[in-house]
């Protein structure tokens, strides 16, 4: 389970809103993340039908409370399509576009 | 964060059609779920792009609509962070979608007449990393490059 993340926003009531793309399985209200991972640069576009490689992998907790696709809340994200996860229950810190949200760490 | 005039302003520009990558409503074993949303693209490098993701489950393909014939169909709003993709999304589900096309082609036939074009397009995308970069750091199309891109895929459908 996975979140491309494009770019977060926090001050609305508490929550930080993250916004990117859904990886290949559905995210769902509720789901907790507890890593952010970050791929090495492939080189377009040969290299980017070769498998990623893992560059650096941090632990992090944030918690989906709801889900925003197309400009409407949603019982779900489907996998590959762009949304908004407004999350709960992280450190406070604004997540970075380019890394990706996951449930564990995974090595390097 | 939500862009609510990109896809009005893609929608009345001069391009007449809409691409989309993504396995046909065939090789799906369960009943649709999704929103009853389907988002298609004014440029066919973008959706090989996603027929170059969607590879991997399926006979991904491209599938082309005359913008024209789906007026009625306009929604977003679009996200700022993914105006690249130049998306415009469409009130109907994927099957309806599917239905209202005038052409499909398959992902390797795409890629193939884009790189005859000179788009270069990774033939395939094993994972969603692979393709969120891909689809910042691949070219866009120029109007008259695309209407030649659905005449040549004419062709290759008649067996040309």
């Amino acid at each position: 389970m996975e979140f491309h993340i494009s770019g977060s926003v926090s001050g609305e009531s508490g929550f930080l809103s993250v916004i990117g793309r859904c990886g290949a399985q559905p995210i769902v209200p509720g789901l907790e993340f507890s890593a952010m991972l970050k791929e090495k640069h492939r080189e377009y576009p040969q290299g980017l039908e070769e498998a990623r490689q893992i560059e650096e992998c941090k632990n992090i907790h944030m918690k989906v409370d709801t889900i925003e696709v197309y400009g409407k809340r949603v019982d779900f994200l489907p996998p590959n399509t762009t949304g908004v996860l407004r999350c709960v229950d992280f450190d406070g810190k604004l997540v970075p576009g380019g890394w990706i949200l996951t449930d564990q760490c995974q090595s390097v | 964060m939500y862009d609510q005039y990109q896809h009005i302003q893609l929608f009345s520009n001069t391009s007449k059609y809409l691409f989309r990558g993504t396995l046909p409503t065939s090789s799906f074993h369960q009943p649709y779920r999704g929103m009853g949303i389907t988002p298609t693209t004014v440029d066919p490098v973008v959706a090989s792009l996603f027929a170059a993701r969607y590879l991997m489950d399926g006979p991904a393909v491209v599938l082309i609509a005359r913008k024209a014939e789906l007026a009625d169909s306009l929604d977003g709003p679009n996200l700022l962070s993914f105006r690249h993709e130049l998306a415009i999304n469409l009130e109907l589900v994927p099957m309806q979608f599917e239905a209202r096309c005038i052409l499909k082609v398959s992902v390797q036939d795409s890629i193939q007449l884009l790189q005859e074009l000179g788009y270069a397009v990774p033939k395939r995308l094993h994972d969603t990393g692979a393709l969120s970069q891909a689809l910042l750091e691949s070219p866009r199309m120029n109007q008259e490059d695309i209407d030649l891109y659905v005449e040549r895929c004419h062709y290759v459908i008649k067996g040309g």
